[in-house]
């Protein structure tokens, strides 16, 4: 499937993290933690010394004018180490958007900030009343003409590194008393601002990975709406559209399988029937998993059209993640739910990521929406 | 004959036992366990002071001389309520006290129905050899106790331990004062109660503290009996989990609708429903069996093995209808998933009971 070049890549990529992580890394990254944010911030700029933050963009917004498959290959290797560091509101959301849909400086400026490493940016999209039924957001955006200038009021919520980033991709209602999908507009925010204040939450796993942020006459340059004032619906359903695939559930669901059949083997359980029927049938599930979710991201390298893989490929990533975690919790049990001296850190790590990847199914449109896409737009079924 | 109904005075219990969790029920002091800040054993002090410690104690013994049946009842609602403490440990003892029948066993279950004794053991989990067995040796016509007792729960609440050891390879029980024992590590399960290592370090006993049933299987009745009352309880969780996932669809719109009009969302709601009255209904079948019946054992493997598919699956679904909400950990629904995989982990795996249950 990858040439020559394209596996060579994955060797680097691996060295370059290798260099950083420390030994026996057994965590999924918890940004709100200094020190793996700190580790973010090097790898990251590391990786930019080499263009390789962004392999497929044009060189001159620093990339390397490559093909999809590298950035395959660096989503899927830092979720198998587990490694920060891979920027996912920039490079995968926010990014490929201005590609399509930015003016020319919207691109210059930011997609050369996202590709220096220096820039963290987050996704204000879901309000304490707009989930899944994003197209209610009632954020208000004032567009003043005069000034060219937007002035933002309301509430986001579940703002993923709120609490770190630089920039925001804001999702507002710019026409008031508008239909639903119509006058909104996909806004660029400079997080720095005054009027944002971020207040963390506190997840399932323990940690607080997300944040409410709460807007009061925030004002943003009319250069910074992405695409056309009130026509921002289609633009952020697009930039949905790259967030998806679920690449990275791949990367972390094949992570757990190998470091679960190693236990297996390391405890001699391996050649047990029914360890060996299930580890298989996981494996054939993940593998075949991977295959869509390469599918889905080529296929938006290949036209302009909103495609059905993506929606596809995160179903069938989230679940065999959830899968494989599930039945590791099922042989490490008792290991996992009592911390004593013997307590090894494969087993709570499961446990702990098995609490976050509840979330799977929930972001980045949740997985009866994404079914619910894929009948009604997919197979034209109707509503 | 068949009968599903429970009894007027089932009914009553539970609804009275319900009144009394419900009082001091608070999501927010259990998140604070859960993360370790707060030792808390919600509807304990309720149960002691409810006289329910004597609940499986004969009438002759000052006790209210119900069923195990009946027992399992409560600890629906115990469970539904997220309580903790020793009185699973306690009822089971008593229960099995009672069929031994002798002035050491009649004296015991009548400390313990008063709370004069509390006792926390883990001998499910050590008779299925999960945990440690300590040894029991004899020396000058003396009984000591040497060895190592691991992840007992409630030691704070319990005056005495009760044990499996080995005497000569022989399967023992030894009821042993708290005090006599150092006490080593305390761990912490994901639900954030504490769990002490215990070390018995050559104590001596006297003969009177090792239980002699020759009637029975102590150790083996208990496991049973545990595991059962266990899936009960967990039955009480899910319950809570189905409770709040249908509170809140009802109230959660999204596109200008309840939650709950969307098909998708019914079914899941459905689904769960549907396995969670089996389960129950299967648990309380099992529950109804007499311990002398032949097929206890392998009702209760299968009962262990019906709940451990089940039941966290309905949390793990109800964290999914509640989207991005459900995620947080002040929503408090964590703690039921936590309690629910704890429950799961404990008394055996599948592969255990499957053993058994073909056997
Ligand atoms: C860890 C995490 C990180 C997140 N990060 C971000 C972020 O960085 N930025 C951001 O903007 N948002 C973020 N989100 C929010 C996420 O996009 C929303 O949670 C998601 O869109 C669902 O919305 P909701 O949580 O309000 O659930 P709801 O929309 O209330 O849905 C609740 C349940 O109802 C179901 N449902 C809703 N509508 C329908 C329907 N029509 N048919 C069938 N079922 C339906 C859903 O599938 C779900 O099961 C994050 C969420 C999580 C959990």
């Amino acid at each position: 499937m990858f040439s020559k070049e394209e596996l060579n890549f994955r060797i680097q990529i691996n060295s370059l993290i290798d260099k950083f992580l420390p030994k026996n890394w057994q965590k999924y990254p918890d940004e709100r933690l200094d020190e793996d944010w700190e580790l973010s911030k090097k790898i990251k700029k590391e990786l930019a010394k080499n263009n390789w933050i962004a392999p497929s963009w044009p060189k001159k917004y620093g990339g390397l004018d490559h093909n999809i498959s590298s950035s395959i290959i660096l989503s899927e290797i830092f979720a198998y180490r587990m490694s920060p560091g891979n920027d996912r509101f920039g490079v995968r959301m926010i990014g490929p958007t201005l590609l399509k849909y930015g003016s020319e400086y919207q691109k210059e400026k930011y997609l050369n900030e996202i590709t220096s490493g220096e820039v963290q940016w987050c996704q204000g999209y879901s309000e304490p009343n707009s989930g899944s039924d994003l197209a209610s957001v009632s954020t208000k955006g004032d567009y003043d003409e005069e000034k060219d200038e937007i002035t933002i009021n309301g509430t986001k919520v579940w703002t993923t590194l709120g609490h770190r980033a630089d920039r925001m991709f804001i999702l507002v209602r710019t026409l008031q008393n508008s239909k639903r999908h119509e006058g909104l507009s996909l806004v660029i925010l400079d997080m720095s601002d005054p009027g944002i204040k971020v207040n963390p939450i506190k997840n399932v796993s323990g940690s607080s990975s997300f944040n409410e942020i709460v807007l009061t006459n925030v004002k943003t340059s009319g250069k910074n709406i992405v695409g056309k004032l009130h026509e921002g619906w289609m633009v952020a359903l697009d930039l949905l559209n790259f967030e998806r695939s679920g690449i990275d559930y791949i990367g972390w669901a094949e992570r757990c399988l190998d470091d679960l059949e190693k236990y297996c083997k390391d405890i001699d359980i391996l050649s047990r029937d029914h360890i060996k029927i299930t580890i298989s049938s996981l494996r054939a599930n993940l593998e075949s998993a991977k295959i869509m979710t390469y599918k889905a991201l080529w296929i938006k390298t290949k036209d302009e059209k909103i495609h059905m893989e993506p929606s596809m490929s995160k179903l069938l990533a989230t679940e065999i993640n959830i899968k494989i975690h599930d039945f590791a919790f099922e042989i490490l049990s008792k290991n996992a739910t009592i911390k004593d001296n013997n307590h090894d850190d494969f087993a709570s790590r499961i446990l702990k990521n098995r609490f976050f990847f509840i979330s799977g199914g929930i972001l980045g449109g949740t997985t009866e929406i994404q079914k619910n896409i894929i009948a009604q737009r997919g197979l034209g079924l109707s509503k | 004959m068949i009968d599903f109904e429970l009894n007027e005075s089932q009914k009553m219990i539970i609804s009275n036992l319900d009144k009394n969790l419900e009082e001091n029920f608070d999501l927010r002091i259990e998140n604070k366990k859960a993360d370790g800040n707060k030792n808390n054993n919600h509807g304990w002090d309720e149960i002691k002071a409810l006289g329910f410690l004597g609940l499986l104690s004969s009438e002759k013994n000052g006790g209210l001389g119900l069923s195990f049946f009946d027992f399992t009842l409560t600890l629906e609602s115990w469970g539904s309520k997220l309580c903790d403490g020793p009185y699973l440990e306690n009822s089971i003892i008593i229960f099995l006290l009672e069929k031994m029948n002798n002035d050491y066993s009649n004296n015991l279950i009548q400390e313990i129905s008063s709370s004069k004794k509390i006792i926390t053991s883990i001998i499910s989990e050590q008779f299925i050899g999960k945990e440690q067995i300590p040894m029991i040796y004899k020396e000058n016509n003396e009984y000591f106790l040497e060895g190592n007792v691991k992840n007992l729960p409630y030691l704070e609440q319990s005056t005495d331990i009760l044990i499996l050891a080995l005497l000569d390879n022989e399967k023992k029980i030894v009821i042993v004062d708290k005090n006599k024992l150092r006490i080593l590590d305390e761990n912490k399960t994901i639900t954030g109660q504490s769990l002490n290592d215990i070390n018995t370090e050559k104590l001596l006993i006297s003969k009177n503290e090792i239980i002699e049933s020759k009637e029975f299987e102590f150790a083996e009745f208990y496991s049973m009996l545990f595991t059962l009352a266990k899936c009960a309880e967990s039955v009480g969780i899910a319950s809570t989990v189905l409770n709040m996932t249908i509170e809140y669809v009802k109230n959660r719109e999204q596109f200008n609708k309840p939650l709950a009009s969307f098909q998708a969302i019914q079914h899941s709601a459905s689904d769960m429903y549907t396995k969670l009255s089996e389960t129950r209904e299967f648990v309380r079948y099992c529950s109804k069996l007499s311990i002398d019946d032949k097929n206890m054992k392998k009702y209760v493997s299968l009962a262990k093995i019906k709940c451990d598919e089940e039941l966290s699956k309905i949390a793990w679904n109800s964290h999914q209808i509640h989207g991005a909400i459900g995620f947080t950990w002040d929503y408090g629904l964590h703690l039921m998933t936590r309690k629910l995989l704890l429950n799961k982990s404990l008394n055996g795996d599948s592969l255990l009971h499957s053993e058994i249950q073909l056997q």
